[in-house]
């Protein structure tokens, strides 16, 4: 596969052949590249399943009860949710960077984007945690004096389930990824982007895999009933 | 006793050596060294201690429960007794046992062997799976001895959420935990098998046992997280009361029931596609024969592999799933007979005109192949959704599904563990116990499961402690048939344990095999082979003795 | 090593084609759209996860294996669907909650 290396310069180069000699069993560093790469792929296709079964299950209660689903969406903070939404997308912007910086070999210019994608992760944990905040303020919550009641009160109780089960497992994820960047920060500090660049560019795999499954979460839980 | 089994063409002189010098067994023998290790030969035998250790717990419920039914008033335990017995069969079975028996023992140890590689990928990812597989185990252990658990191993709700009061969420727990250790072991072997393999090693020069393994990882990676978050969910309802599978809430039962068989029927293939690449390796080596079909046979498997997330609902018929549905679903679940049926065909067709010599592990792999194709046939009948109103949760479900897990994954397992295990510890074990065992267990099996079709067809209902007294006959047979069966498999327990070390020293190519893992010593060196190989040829480049001598090796040295 | 990224510039105009799709989510809840509402809003969050794993976890131009890997998981959650709701559509379903029977503790 093509690589930017060609046109990197003759420091550079020498960094480069500091790069980690591959373990044994991968013969070449480009093989255990690819390997890891496609290593997260794999792993990355596991995580969509393990979401998969919660997002059969909001299929089923949109299905059930539409109007119940519209009615619980309509009490979701679209605001939070929207800038949540933007700030992720900001993220995944700062890490492609990132990644390009680590390509290039440019120490600087990647510790400063993951420094802003760890900064942005944090950020979008901090809203979250006081739109939490708020729906139990609100009532929200369907296992403590559930606030919408009547016909819908059952699928409300399942949306708002999902909702908490759903965003709870995404937050999960994104704290571990945030970790997973400040880890490499800490390791940077001490040591050229060389060795870190191919790890570095299979862990912001994982990143936008979290940002991506953001993206549907948002859609499915803060916009599925009209408002006007 | 302890010879080798007649070597056919060349008598291959024993190496002097106790041990080959550079076997991997030799590479520190402290249980720190072990319990340390990266090495995916020592991580297969850590999971063989494992899985051999939950093996005989599950079957002695197993044994508690065939006592039980010995008569019809059933006067051991009690009806809670009898449920958490069963229930702890099937989960360590089930999840302990059969998942990882052949994939994280002879797959670990085999994979890399066998497509030429030095390691796994991710060797300490491996690792972290055994460890992850205790974990899980020990918390199967404290479910059982804080009570147990009595929801059968579906966990089916509302049982699980509302009705049950016993250990439902740590045996949840235990069940969630060794799913990721289920996970791992399938993540590595995929990209092993796509990025390691040795030159020359072309997908279509695969032994079918890696095939197999491949195959079964896929299903492995894509099934097991939906178990994981059902269960998960299944729990959050039994703590909050609220959730999405209890009516009363507005959820839907059979939302559950979707859910966990679409990963529990996938996990049916977990468990018998590695059996499937065993016998592919045993029976073209014991007829003499390349495999017939090789590409129709590495087809099929994927075929299977791929069909089996379409079928689930066959498990269904009676749980108020739409009659469209169920109809869709026995559809479905005749066609996965195709590919298997091809399987078996190829296998009887390996068979004709070849020197079938029947040592203990063909007798293993033709059991295996016997047992199979009647759990098949009569899944067929369980697959015609009339037919299974009347055949549902009755003991006809229960021999289908023991001939295929059993009878098909068990003796397979322990045909291989035969096959390799002069490869494994370096010497033999002693093949005529080794053929006795094989056929206690053929015939203690039989006995056991032949006449709980009947009983089924007889209409006798599973998971009762007591039954009426015209079904105390065949029960009897069944339990009589449990106690050979359960000798024929202390019996190996026993002499591969002796062969271990006192059995004699094994060549590295005992069964005049093909196969990379057959050219490098008994017991292999730690990196697996002194240089890499190279392959030129396609596997399975056996023939019939009656045509001519072996061609060379397809491996050499580069 | 990963393919290489794609310039500043393209990544600068992908982002802003992301944002621009995310105010058309946010919007649509606001908008005439009848029936099409869910609809719009899929295919809005479609193309922005298109965007994103094709280009910057560099999807279209990754090894046969890593897209088997990424289509399979998304072909068997269809699967997973399709067939479930083979079921659900095809069976009567109310919104009557079941009656617990009696000594079952009712939701809270």
């Amino acid at each position: 596969m093509s690589t930017p290396d060609a046109q990197l310069g003759v420091p550079a180069a020498a960094q480069l052949a500091a790069e980690q000699a591959p373990a044994e069993q991968f013969g070449t560093r480009a093989n255990q590249n690819e390997a890891t790469e496609f290593g997260m792929w794999v792993f990355l296709a596991t995580e969509l399943m393990f979401f998969g079964a919660l997002l059969l299950g909001y299929a089923y209660g949109r299905h059930l009860d539409p109007a119940g689903f519209a009615e619980a969406s309509r009490h979701t903070d679209l605001v939070i949710g929207t800038a949540n939404t933007a700030i992720l997308l900001c993220s995944a912007l700062t890490m492609s960077l990132a990644i390009r910086a680590a390509q290039r070999l440019e120490r600087g210019a990647l510790m400063s984007f993951l420094a802003v994608s760890a900064l942005l992760g944090l950020l979008f944990l901090a809203l979250k945690g006081y739109e939490y905040h708020d729906d139990i303020d609100e009532g929200l919550v369907p296992w403590a004096d559930f606030r919408i009641t009547g016909v819908h009160r059952g699928a409300a109780a399942m949306f708002y389930f999902l909702y908490y089960a759903l965003t709870a497992l995404h937050a999960l994820h994104l704290s571990i990824a945030i970790v997973v960047v400040l880890v490499y920060l800490v390791r940077l500090r001490a040591a050229a982007v060389a060795p870190y660049r191919q790890q570095i560019t299979v862990a912001a795999l994982y990143w936008h895999f979290v940002d991506g499954m953001w993206v549907l979460l948002y859609t499915l839980i803060y916009v599925a009933s009209p408002r006007s | 006793m302890n010879a080798v089994p007649r070597a056919r063409h060349h008598d291959v002189p024993v190496p002097p050596e106790v041990l080959h010098p550079k076997s991997y067994l030799r590479e520190g023998s402290t249980l720190w060294s072990w319990l340390t290790t990266r090495d995916h030969k020592r991580i297969a035998l850590l999971y063989m201690i494992s899985i051999t250790f939950f093996f005989f717990i599950g079957g002695a419920a197993a044994g508690l429960i065939r006592l039980q039914l010995m008569s019809a008033s059933g006067n051991l335990v009690n009806d809670r007794t009898y449920t958490e017995l069963f229930t702890a069969h099937g989960i360590i079975m089930v999840w302990f046992f059969l998942i990882p028996s052949i994939p994280a023992t002879l797959g670990n140890f085999l994979v890399p062997l066998m497509i030429g590689a030095k390691e796994v990928a991710f060797p300490r990812l491996n690792l972290t799976s055994w460890y992850i597989y205790t974990f899980g185990g020990l918390l199967v252990v404290a479910t059982l001895l804080s009570g147990g658990v009595d929801t059968g191993w579906t966990f089916y709700t509302p049982l699980s959420t509302l009705f049950s009061n016993t250990r439902v969420i740590l045996a949840a727990a235990a069940v969630f935990v060794v799913g990721f250790s289920t996970i791992l072991t399938g993540l590595n072997f995929i990209v092993t098998v796509h990025r390691l393999r040795a030159p020359g090693m072309g997908w279509f020069r695969l032994p079918l046992f890696v095939w197999s393994q491949y195959t079964t990882s896929v299903i492995m990676v894509l099934a097991t997280p939906v178990l994981a978050m059902t269960l998960l969910l299944m729990a959050f309802e039994r703590l909050t009361r609220i959730g999405i599978f209890d009516p009363a809430l507005g959820g839907d039962p059979l939302l559950f029931q979707h859910l966990f068989w679409f990963y529990s029927h996938p996990a049916v293939y977990i468990m018998v596609l590695p059996a499937m690449g065993v016998a592919s390796e045993i029976i073209p080596c014991f007829a003499r024969k390349r495999v017939f079909g090789y590409r129709a046979m590495a087809y099929a498997m994927l075929a299977i592999g791929a069909f089996g997330f379409l079928v689930w609902g066959h498990h269904m018929f009676v749980s108020g799933q739409s009659s469209y549905a169920s109809e869709v679903f026995s559809l479905l679940s005749f066609i996965v007979a195709v590919p298997s049926a091809i399987k078996v065909f190829n296998w009887t067709a390996t068979l004709y005109k070849g020197s079938i010599e029947l040592a203990a592990p063909m007798i293993y792999a033709l059991g295996f192949v016997v047992l199979f194709l009647i759990g098949g046939l009569t899944g067929l009948w369980l697959a015609a959704a009339a037919l299974d109103v009347d055949l549902h949760d009755t003991y006809f479900v229960i021999a289908h599904f023991h001939y295929i897990m059993v009878g098909g994954t068990v003796m397979a397992y322990l045909g291989g563990l035969h096959f390799w295990w002069p490869k494994i510890v370096g010497r033999m074990y002693p093949e005529r116990w080794a053929r006795i065992a094989a056929w206690l267990i053929f015939i203690g099996f039989n006995l056991t499961f032949y006449p709980q079709f009947l009983l089924g067809l007889a209409g006798m209902p599973r998971r009762y402690h007591h039954y009426l007294a015209q079904f105390q006959l065949l029960n009897q047979l069944s339990s009589t048939g449990a106690g050979v069966l359960a000798l024929g498999y202390l019996l190996p327990l026993v002499y591969l344990i002796w062969a271990m070390r006192r059995g004699q020293r094994a060549p590295d190519n005992p069964w005049h095999a093909t196969g990379l893992e057959w050219h490098t010593s008994s017991p292999p060196p730690k990196e697996n082979f002194e240089s890499l190989p190279r392959v030129s040829g396609l596997p399975y480049d056996y023939q019939p003795t009656s045509i001519g001598p072996e061609p060379p090796h397809p491996a050499g040295p580069p | 090593m990963a393919s290489p990224m794609p310039s500043v510039g393209a990544m600068l105009r992908t982002w802003a084609l992301m944002l621009g799709l995310l105010a058309l989510i946010a919007a649509s809840d606001y908008l005439p759209l009848g029936p099409y509402l869910p609809w719009v809003q899929f295919a809005a969050a479609a193309v922005i996860v298109v965007l994103l794993s094709f280009f910057w976890m560099n999807l279209a131009t990754a090894t046969a294996a890593v897209r088997i890997a990424a289509f399979s998981a998304i072909f068997f959650l269809l699967v997973m669907a399709l067939l479930s709701f083979n079921d659900f559509l095809t069976r009567p379903m109310d919104l009557v909650p079941f009656h617990a029977p009696p000594g079952v503790p009712a939701p809270r």
